[in-house]
């Protein structure tokens, strides 16, 4: 409790401390991220739809990612590769990448679901963002379609995180939770085959050390929380945008790691 | 032999010296049954045949009756009178008609939760359908993240206790989506814990937890048991802010029992000093215990439990040698696995006796006893009638004994028998809306669901504008006239609902390679375990050879030695900070932000059965402090001089306001007297200053509002002094309080250190004030 605080709150409730507000709301400054290139949709919540292409990445993403497709056709028979990413890799279009964004652990919500697919050569993304508090709702709604769609899950440690917090968002706004496709968690398949060559298998790490990509200008994980608030209560967009851009990159290396799972042992891509 | 027989012959002993100063009967009670006006499910009913339970006393069955009908219940009665069936045998009826719903019992100790989940498992696995039926299992600080998980998933009757509720269950609710969905019963057990600053805090836990199951579609009864106190109807409508049925017509039979006023005899004809208290109580408890009684002896500190335990040992060795073995030692940092098994033991009857401290006051389950020895007064009405509760057999006769120290306030009890027992139990005072507590708990409501215009029936009116000043202060964000949580923060780790820190230490023996032997909170342990102490553990003697106040390590090892050590602890209050301060009637008032700080200083060696101290060394160890809010009051110099004149001391009269004052300000300040603590000091503004502060960090209220109703303060301790009808003072006066921040130092050998303050000066110093 701060001195400030507490001064004020001593006046709260005595004979002549009276009303003590002096301040005139402020309200946030017009959002205009409704102007984002690729927002396909505004009502209750923000969606925005891309082709991966788009974003400003590395050239060769769009390549990496459009060789899963070509990946796919050749890995049936190896025995090499772990099950789940045989499937995945045999038939991309069906799976849904998704990686989520939340104002911290349990407990939080949700305000961004970044999903991916692949789709007839394209790979598109997918953004929806909860502009407030209040849009939660419709974001998880949003979700709920996307998942009665996909016929597979992509994530990065979204068994023990991502779908964890989505099944208890539906639960508290007492949203009917669909069945859930079968989920590949990379965060495991790629423990096993790096834990022995690499320091940790986090997902930058693996970003760098698979695809020699180091990210310049990202926002480290740990200060999305606080970014979302000072955007909710001011409407600045700039940092919220970063987190938009670290939510893709995630999702973009996703599939990076899916796809050097499917090269040979000795070859850490 | 019967216990009339007992005290008989005990007045007939050669060590008897006439300590017997009262002796008070308290009549047999015939068991009163009652009928259910729909019977029992026929599972449940073979359950607790089983359990050897045919009838239901009149206060299950009107308990029962109650919470069948909806309604909200508080059921006191008295120990070992079958409390839990009041609850437990409408949850499992209700879980055999709905099998979807849910109980959450809160209990405020984790060993609580522990033995009644022991209770509710056997009750259960007396019928294989309830065996199946009820999933439950205690959800606390340690419990594992596999057996959380599992029981918010699957478990129907979970065990809690309202910290882990506070911080580990309703931020994390949506996890317990579906728990809270269905949850039908609430019980909240023991309320009578739940007072002062702990009780505000609960208080609004358990708002929270209501406004969580109304955003599930639930709307839960409550369930609250309480021992006995002056108003057990209405703290358990505070707490959880809804009507509520009191049920207190106990119909549990009871034998005849004994309340005995005992005082230790004078050592010589000086007149001065007064035989050992813990000689005296160990003497009583090895005669019982020599004559087949079960007996329990309660001491104020660990050290008294010890001593009487090591006592009592000694003696039955040469009296009884058979018994020597079945006594036990029990109090608070003795390990949770050793507790339970010393509970099994004196409940299968294993154990003659056990010396314990207060841990075994709270309702755990040990059978009843035939007698329970209480040496020295345990600060309040309603906890000596708790511990003397632990005596009392279905149809036998019981003893309780009150030994008395040789200090003023139980020297005060033995001259007035009546006033002990004529007394009534304290009330019990919560206030939820205290404006500190309640902001802090709204930023943990805002957390956990938005804060609405709804709110305010459950917090108060001043919900909005604190709802307000914490968005001013952007910790919520308003929304559609919903306030949000829109910070980082975790709101619910910065709010503690207990007084006393929960850092704790650990006291390994080195000599088994570093096996633990015992746990101490951070505070105790500076009283407790510092270097060359001697830690009693199960009365052997332990030396430690190392604090590791870093680690938070105690290293000790056993070590043959004739006498035990107490802490010399000296405290003082410091000024940071004045904030406001007003001249009222002439003298001076300040309120602002004090420093109380408290260290042990230095120890003393004790030799066993002796009190007096052999033997002396300095320590220098870290100083204990609390930063709060304080109230400051500087009689005028003149007043003082004129009370001189008067032939009377007129800093013992500002020591016998501070006293009252103690006792008057809760009055204002709907606060526990325990959460205030007062200091008599000249050492900060040059001349005798009353000090009162919350004994909170960072303070809550109490004091302040002391100061600003200084006036209707001070003349509340002056209708106080007056109207009391004692000659030169009495604990109901200017005697009382007990402002020692230490709590595990013997009360023993500080006789006479804290005399009740002449009344007259404390009066003739307020009328003077008053009068200007
Ligand atoms: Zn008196």
């Amino acid at each position: 409790m701060s001195e400030d605080f507490k001064d004020r709150l001593s006046r709260i409730g005595r004979p002549g401390g009276g009303p003590t507000r002096t301040r005139r709301k402020v309200r946030p400054k017009p959002a205009r991220l409704e102007e984002l290139a690729g927002v396909v949709r505004t009502d209750g919540v923000l969606v925005v739809d891309r082709s991966v292409g788009d974003l400003a990445t590395p050239d060769s993403l769009a390549e990496t990612l459009s060789a899963i497709e070509r990946t796919g056709r050749t890995v049936g028979a190896r025995g090499d590769i772990e099950e789940e990413v045989r499937t995945l890799l045999g038939h991309p279009e069906g799976a849904l990448f998704i990686d989520t964004e939340t104002t911290g652990l349990a407990g939080n919500l949700v305000f961004l679901l970044g999903a991916m697919r692949i789709e007839k050569g394209d790979v598109r993304l997918t953004q929806v963002f909860a502009r407030d508090y209040r849009e939660e709702r419709a974001l998880l709604e949003s979700w709920i379609e996307m998942l009665s769609r996909a016929e597979m899950l992509v994530s990065f440690n979204g068994k023990s995180f991502d779908m964890p917090i989505l099944r208890d968002r539906l639960g508290y706004h007492g949203l009917e939770s669909p069945d859930e496709p079968p989920h590949l968690d990379l965060l495991h398949p790629a423990r096993r085959r790096w834990r022995e060559v690499l320091p940790d298998c986090r997902l930058q790490t693996l970003e760098w050390r698979l695809c020699g990509r180091k990210r310049a200008g990202d926002i480290p994980g740990e200060e999305i929380p606080g970014v979302y608030h000072h955007f909710v209560r001011t409407g600045e967009m700039a940092d919220i945008l970063t987190v938009f851009h670290h939510n893709a990159l995630d999702l973009i290396t996703l599939a990076d790691i899916a796809l050097a799972l499917s090269a040979p042992e000795d070859d850490p891509a | 032999m019967t216990i009339t027989d007992f005290l008989e012959r005990i007045q007939l002993d050669r060590d008897y010296q006439g300590q017997i100063r009262h002796i008070e009967t308290i009549p047999a009670r015939e068991a009163a049954y009652g009928e259910l006006a729909r019977p029992i499910p026929g599972v449940l009913r073979t359950a607790l045949a089983g359990a050897g339970i045919e009838r239901l006393y009149s206060h299950q069955v009107d308990a029962i009756e109650g919470i069948r009908d909806g309604r909200n219940v508080v059921v006191v009665t008295g120990t070992a009178s079958g409390k839990t069936l009041c609850y437990n045998v409408p949850v499992i009826e209700n879980l055999l008609d709905d099998p979807n719903a849910k109980a959450l019992y809160l209990f405020p100790t984790k060993a609580l939760a522990q033995d009644q989940l022991k209770a509710l498992t056997r009750l259960a696995s007396l019928d294989g359908t309830l065996t199946d039926l009820v999933r439950t299992g205690t959800y606390d600080g340690d419990t594992t993240r596999h057996t959380r998980r599992k029981l918010r998933d699957e478990g129907n009757v979970i065990l809690s206790n309202p910290d882990m509720l506070h911080a580990g269950i309703l931020p994390y609710h949506a996890k317990w989506n579906r728990f809270f969905k269905d949850l039908k019963y609430v019980v909240v057990d023991e309320i009578h814990t739940y007072r002062g600053i702990f009780g505000s805090n609960v208080a609004n836990v358990l708002r929270r937890l209501r406004r969580v199951c109304e955003h599930y579609g639930s709307s839960p009864q409550f369930v609250c048991s309480s021992a006995t106190i002056a108003n057990p109807k209405e703290l358990a409508e505070r707490l959880i802010g809804l009507p509520v049925d009191i049920v207190e017509k106990d119909g549990s039979p009871r034998g005849k029992k004994y309340f005995v006023l005992w005082n230790p005899p004078y050592v010589d004809l000086t007149k001065m000093e007064r035989r050992s208290s813990n000689v005296e109580g160990h003497w009583l408890m090895a005669e019982l215990i020599a004559e087949g009684f079960q007996t329990i002896a309660f001491g104020r500190a660990r050290v008294v439990a010890e001593l009487i335990y090591r006592y009592t040992k000694d003696t039955l060795e040469r009296r009884k040698p058979e018994y020597a073995s079945k006594i036990k030692a029990y109090r608070g940092g003795y390990l949770p696995q050793e507790r339970r098994e010393i509970e099994r033991q004196l409940f299968s009857g294993e154990l003659m006796g056990v010396a314990s401290t207060n841990a075994l006051e709270l309702g755990i389950d040990v059978g009843s006893l035939d007698a329970a020895v209480i040496v020295g007064f345990p600060g309040t009405i309603a906890s000596s009638w708790q511990q003397a509760g632990r005596a009392g057999r279905a149809s036998d006769e019981s003893l309780a004994v009150l030994v008395a120290y040789n200090d003023p306030i139980d020297q005060y009890l033995m001259r007035h028998g009546e006033y002990f027992f004529r007394q009534s139990p304290e009330n019990a005072v919560i206030d939820p809306e205290n404006k500190y507590i309640l902001s802090k708990h709204l930023r943990c409501a805002a957390f956990e669901l938005p804060v609405t215009d709804g709110d305010e029936t459950l917090f108060g009116k001043l919900t909005r504008p604190i709802v307000e000043l914490l968005e001013e202060f952007h910790d919520l964000k308003e929304l559609d006239g919903r306030y949000y949580w829109a910070t980082t923060e975790y709101p619910a780790r910065e709010v503690s609902l207990r007084t006393i820190s929960d850092a704790t230490y650990t006291i390994v023996d080195v000599a088994q390679d570093n096996s633990v032997i015992g746990v101490v909170d951070g505070i105790s342990a500076l009283e407790l375990v510092y270097p060359e102490a001697i830690y009693l553990h199960e009365g052997e003697t332990y030396f430690v050879r190392e604090l590791d106040l870093e680690q938070k390590v105690a290293y000790v090892e056993k070590k043959e030695v004739d006498y035990y050590t107490q802490p010399v602890l000296e405290s003082s209050i410091r000024i940071l900070k004045e904030k406001q301060t007003k001249t009222w009637r002439g003298d001076q008032v300040f309120f602002g932000d004090a420093a109380v700080t408290w260290v042990t200083s230095a120890f003393k060696k004790i030799k066993f059965y002796q009190l007096d101290s052999i033997g002396w060394s300095n320590l220098d160890l870290p100083q204990i402090q609390l930063s709060t809010a304080a109230l400051w009051l500087v009689p005028a110099r003149d007043l003082m001089h004129e009370i001189r004149e008067m032939g009377r001391n007129p800093v013992e009269g500002l020591v016998g306001i501070r006293n009252m004052a103690i006792s008057v300000l809760p009055l204002f300040s709907m606060c526990d007297r325990r959460d205030i603590g007062g200091i008599v000091d000249s050492s900060n503004t040059g001349s005798p200053t009353m000090f009162l502060y919350d004994r909170y960090e960072g303070g809550l209220g109490f004091a302040e509002t002391g100061y600003h109703a200084i006036e209707e303060l001070m003349r509340g301790c002056l209708e106080l002094v007056s109207e009391c009808e004692c000659e030169t003072g009495c604990p109901s006066c200017v005697g009382l309080p007990v402002l020692r921040p230490a709590i595990q130092q013997d009360q023993e050998g500080h006789a006479g250190a804290w005399p009740i303050p002449d009344k007259e000066s404390a009066r003739l110093l307020l009328e003077a004030m008053l009068a200007r």
